[in-house]
């Protein structure tokens, strides 16, 4: 290879780099897309192969581990019964507390259910691919939930598909409040522990309200992405900056995040176009 | 038939990336198989083949992402060429050399790659996060760039499309 042939190829590779660089924001969102929906079938069918695999991998780790499976849900019923004696208690409070809020629950809402057919290629953001998109009426910033809780919000669509950014990504910032110390916060992402946990962090919150492990956190419907009531997480540990002027606690999405198979996007009414929808 | 070649196996790496599983604690990333790609043609065929295939191997990885389309291209271009530039010198058949070249190639576009994404505030890692993605790239790069490069060539077998200087 010689000198001058080099010097041509990394020019090649410096006017490609900039043509793509400076495409016109709709024209990039253009071969985004078309680039997506050629790919979207294969998606399909790829990870229904896996959900299939993963399927018969639990199936055949079932039949080997029944025993200490038992074992397991033993001590948890256990766990359980005493957290429902202790749960029985506050759910006259509970109820006081949701009216007073204006609780509105989710499913209110029209849901449109969806499946994970892909992660982000790269691994640099928190986000996954769903097999609806423009077409079913998904658009940005809808919310995306599970049965669990909320899962993060929708940032781009192409006509069969869309992407929904994780909660846990840096760059996802969610209005919360925990309802037990009528407390708002800002929910921040931190993208997920060694052992596969999702990781958030609540910002803001006021240094003097009596916040705890185990509060449970909600969307605050403020900012106007989330609809209000939406469960986010539990406050897993609380930190107290004692010059400063808020404190912030580590919040555990109910979530799993690693782990998301069927979603949910939150509609708003007039987004669901007719025979689609809510299960 | 040689493009057509080389599109199938992108999008076969494409789909394949996005929807394997990742380890947390190789930093979550996935399998760079869209890079062992661009790899097999700088080692296979011609330097501005090879460039077109890398450009074509970020330009799909960006698409199937969230990353800015390009920014993949010009770090798997400039990878591919550096490696061009040296294939001479290697034993390319060899598993070691691919896995090597794997690990190499994945840490540094994931390390250059961080930077410039890091540089125009589209991510936010710590160094510590972003050190465990660049090993985590390397070790994954290690393992799969010999069998996702031995595939292609299996393929290319299978179409008639050996490089004149490996008949």
């Amino acid at each position: 290879m010689s000198r001058s042939n080099g010097f041509l190829l990394w020019t090649a590779l410096a006017v490609a780099v900039l043509l793509l660089l400076n495409l016109p924001v709709t024209a990039s969102r253009e071969l985004r897309g078309v680039l997506r929906e050629a790919l979207a079938p294969l998606y399909g069918a790829v990870s229904g192969l896996g959900l299939r695999l993963r399927e018969a991998v639990d199936v055949l780790r079932g039949l080997g581990g029944h025993a200490a499976e038992n074992r397991r849900l033993a001590e948890e019923v256990t766990h359980l019964r005493r957290q429902l004696r202790e749960l029985s208690s506050l759910e006259a409070e509970n109820e006081t507390l949701r009216a007073l809020l204006g609780f509105q629950r989710a499913a209110e809402r029209p849901l449109l259910a969806a499946r994970v057919i892909a992660r982000d290629a790269a691994g640099w953001w928190q986000s996954v691919r769903i097999d609806r998109g423009a077409r079913d009426g998904v658009r940005p910033d809808l919310a995306v939930i599970t049965t669990e809780g909320l899962v993060g919000r929708v940032v781009e669509t192409s006509a069969r598909t869309a992407d929904v950014l994780l909660i846990s990504d840096p760059n996802c910032r969610v209005a919360a409040r925990l309802p037990r110390a009528e407390a708002d916060g800002v929910l921040v992402g931190l993208g997920v522990r060694p052992d596969g946990l999702a990781r958030c962090r609540l910002d803001f919150i006021h240094r003097h309200l009596e916040i705890r492990p185990g509060d449970e956190a909600v969307t605050s419907g403020l900012g106007g992405v989330y609809p209000a009531g939406l469960p986010i997480g539990y406050i897993e540990r609380v930190q107290t900056d004692e010059q400063g002027l808020y404190r912030t606690a580590d919040v555990l999405p109910h979530a799993d995040l690693g782990r998301l198979r069927y979603v949910f996007v939150v509609m708003a009414s007039a987004d669901v176009p007719r025979g689609k929808g809510a299960p | 038939m040689k493009g057509l070649a080389l599109l199938l196996k992108l999008a076969a790496a494409g789909a394949l990336q996005a929807v394997m599983p990742t380890a947390p604690w190789l930093g979550g990333m996935r399998a760079p198989l869209l890079l062992a790609i661009a790899l097999h043609y700088s080692l296979t065929r011609d330097r501005g083949f090879a460039l077109f295939a890398a450009i074509l191997a970020g330009l799909l990885q960006d698409a199937l992402g969230r990353t800015p389309l390009g920014v993949s291209s010009f770090v798997f271009g400039g990878a591919m060429l550096m490696v061009g530039r040296f294939r001479a010198d290697l034993f390319r058949s060899a598993s070691v050399t691919q896995a090597t070249l794997g690990a190499l190639t994945g840490a540094g576009v994931t390390l250059a790659l961080w930077m410039l994404l890091a540089l125009a505030g589209w991510v936010r890692l710590s160094a510590g996060q972003g050190i465990i993605r660049v090993l985590g790239v390397a070790v994954m790069g290690a393992l799969t760039a010999p069998l996702a490069i031995r595939v292609a060539e299996r393929l290319d077998e299978a179409l008639g499309l050996i490089p004149a200087d490996r008949r």
